[in-house]
């Protein structure tokens, strides 16, 4: 029965889960109608029907993705994908907001390092001979690429490097 | 001979240029092998690291990533049945039966000699055109940039990607996006957030890093891919081995003289158009070449011709896409448009002017586009076998060794955490739309061809005194229009055309 509930709520997400883009794109449009409507007449420069234009196709797409027209609610692309799949999506974002942070406060090649091992984790690798060594390795050939190469002038503020 | 070709072939033959050339060749053959990634990945990633080098280095730099990208893309076409670059689709189809039938390295040689002639019948047919194209463009002004624009934008909705209201939705997407900015009449922030780093628009590295390389890994993070038995057995092969299959495939691309030439074309002539990219043009020479061939029902299962065909019209492609892109400032294509990111941040304006005040550097770009065509035989032979260990590289390190990149060379654009933050947002951005079928292309074209449509536009209204007559006032504006007109009664004509062979849609 749970196997049941599981396949009628990936079904559910993979269908209803293509109107994301349209609602985003809805979304999107009527804050910048709201922004442009804010600002007077004279200083209204960006054409309004951009946005009424961007509504009316989100509009058009979520129809063709209810009724499955034209083959959009039918993309087979990568449906094999679980909720486990979306979830691990959801920890590389963290990670990668962490290492945006982690650059500035623990300075970049710490922050490559740390980032090798935590994604290779999250990516399902889980033997410490090629966890540390790639994550040592790379940090090190960034370090030499970007430091020592490019010279590409990277934040010194951090606590470690 | 032109003195710009003259001064450009000058500039080419540095060593430091050549050898950047080089070097972009060798990140593009890795960057395309890798499926789906692609050569705009490559170039967005190394641009942030190429801005301190003289203009001409790094675009030849950039151009032969593109270059070696392209053709690497036929590698994981041949040998895994999935294209490494969209202009590598058409060689899967005869390419990938090749290999199942143990001729994958005679394919693989078949793609080079292809991508060889092919781009350099292309080339030099674009070195002829450019300077006469170039003149015409100069005699556009605001009113025939704006059409030009919008028959850009047009074009890319509607052919990229498997469905018209999708592209037409990212495009416009896109348009919005790119009006995230201090308005350029009154100055007032539109859409900016209070965030001071928005006031110039969406910085275009950090967005295109996003929507292409970021998004990608996540998508390869979502869906792993399985090892291929192909790949694995071909590493293992020793160099004299493959060297004897690639040569005996040199030598049979001979035998196709003609459709080497017809395909070099009709990929130069389909790059010019922007928007239609090699996308297009390998399925378009492809089916010419069926069309033509003494052994149309060879094509589909393993019909060298066909690998000939497509493999030539996609280094084609490369060369056609710089008229447009060179003379008028318009990207044909996603390598295009990072390109011309490149000339932004180098200080040049692209547009009609570009090929008056930096003319023998849009020489020495295409004609080191000729020597990386004529470079990809020996480093193709040197690095056929270690690329296919790069297709069996596990994500697990893949992709934080690429986010890794994404994120230093975000920053090192205006060393901005602002911008790491901008390139993780339109990473998810690009992600979604990707996940439920939406290409990122045109909203990436977007983003260029609005801001050029947007000031055209302002400037040709205050010139034809807010009156919109003023649009349609001269004969080259009235033909852009007519042209405009004729692409979408074509796509319209092609649109229903398939709506009317679809079979009907049953619920699940």
């Amino acid at each position: 029965m749970n196997a049941t509930l599981t396949d009628r709520t990936r079904a559910f997400v993979l269908r209803w889960g293509r109107l994301l883009v349209p609602i985003l794109c809805i979304g999107f449009a009527v804050a910048f109608l709201i922004n442009i409507r804010e600002m007077s007449f004279e200083a209204r420069s960006y054409p309004m029907g951009a946005a009424v234009l961007l509504i009316g196709l989100a509009l058009l797409n979520g129809y063709l993705v209810v009724v499955e027209r034209d083959g959009i609610g039918r993309a087979p692309d990568r449906e094999d994908a679980t909720y486990r799949d979306f979830i691990r999506i959801g920890f590389l974002l963290l990670l990668l907001i962490s290492f945006t942070v982690g650059i500035v406060r623990l300075g970049p090649y710490t922050s490559t390092g740390l980032m090798m091992l935590l994604g290779g984790l999250i990516l399902g690798e889980r033997r410490p001979r090629v966890l540390l060594p790639v994550s040592l390795g790379v940090a090190f050939g960034a370090w030499v690429i970007f430091s020592q190469v490019l010279q590409v002038p990277l934040p010194r503020t951090g606590i470690l490097i | 001979m032109n003195p710009d070709m003259l001064a450009g072939l000058d500039l080419l033959l540095q060593v430091d240029a050549l050898l950047y050339l080089a070097v972009g060749l060798i990140l593009g053959f890795v960057v395309g092998v890798l499926p789906g990634f692609g050569g705009a990945n490559g170039m967005a990633l190394v641009l942030p690291f190429a801005l301190g080098l003289r203009l001409e280095v790094a675009l030849l730099l950039l151009v032969g990533i593109s270059a070696g990208a392209l053709f690497a893309g036929a590698i994981p076409a041949i040998l895994l049945n999935v294209p490494g670059t969209a202009g590598a689709a058409a060689t899967a189809l005869d390419g990938h039966p090749m290999a199942k039938a143990g001729k994958a390295d005679r394919a693989i040689g078949i793609a080079r000699m292809a991508s060889v002639s092919g781009g350099t019948v292309a080339v030099i047919a674009v070195l002829l055109i450019l300077s006469p194209m170039a003149s015409v463009a100069q005699t556009f002004g605001s009113r025939e940039m704006f059409v030009v624009a919008v028959f850009g934008l047009t074009v890319i909705a509607t052919v990229v990607g498997n469905n018209v209201w999708k592209g037409a939705l990212v495009a416009v997407l896109g348009l919005l996006i790119a009006a995230m900015s201090a308005s350029p009449l009154t100055g007032q922030p539109r859409m900016t957030f209070g965030f001071l780093g928005l006031y110039d628009a969406v910085p275009f590295i950090p967005a295109l890093i996003g929507l292409f390389a970021i998004s990608e890994m996540l998508l390869i993070a979502l869906t792993p891919r399985k090892a291929n038995t192909e790949a694995s057995r071909l590493a293992r092969r020793s160099l004299r081995d493959q060297g004897v299959e690639i040569v005996g495939g040199i030598r049979d691309t001979f035998r196709y003289p003609r459709t080497i030439v017809r395909s070099g074309l009709i990929g130069a002539g389909l790059g010019i158009i922007p928007g239609i990219g090699a996308a297009v043009a390998n399925f378009v020479a492809y089916g010419e070449a069926k069309k033509r061939s003494k052994h149309p029902e060879r094509f589909g299962f393993g019909a060298e011709e066909g690998v000939v065909a497509s493999e030539a019209s996609d280094n084609g492609v490369t060369a056609g896409i710089m008229v447009p892109t060179l003379t008028l400032g318009i990207p044909g294509s996603s390598e295009a448009a990072v390109l011309l990111a490149a000339l932004y941040l180098q200080g040049i304006q692209p547009g009609p002017r570009v090929m008056v005040t930096h003319g023998a550097e849009a020489y020495a770009v295409l004609l080191g586009l000729l020597v990386a065509c004529l470079l990809i035989l020996p480093v193709g032979i040197l690095l056929a076998a270690p690329l296919t260990y790069v297709t069996r590289m596990p994500p697990a390190n893949l992709v934080p060794l690429v986010l890794v990149a994404c994120c230093i060379g975000a920053f090192a654009v205006r060393n901005s955490l602002f911008d790491v933050g901008l390139a993780v947002v339109f990473g998810a951005i690009g992600f979604v739309l990707r996940r439920y079928g939406f290409s990122v292309i045109p909203l990436v074209l977007a983003m260029i061809l609005g801001p050029i449509a947007e000031a055209n536009f302002l400037r040709a209204m205050r010139l034809g005194q807010n009156s919109l007559g003023y649009f349609f006032d001269s004969t080259t504006v009235r033909v852009l229009w007519l042209g405009l007109a004729l692409v979408i009664a074509a796509q319209v004509r092609r649109y229903l055309r398939e709506r009317s062979n679809r079979p009907s849609v049953q619920e699940s």
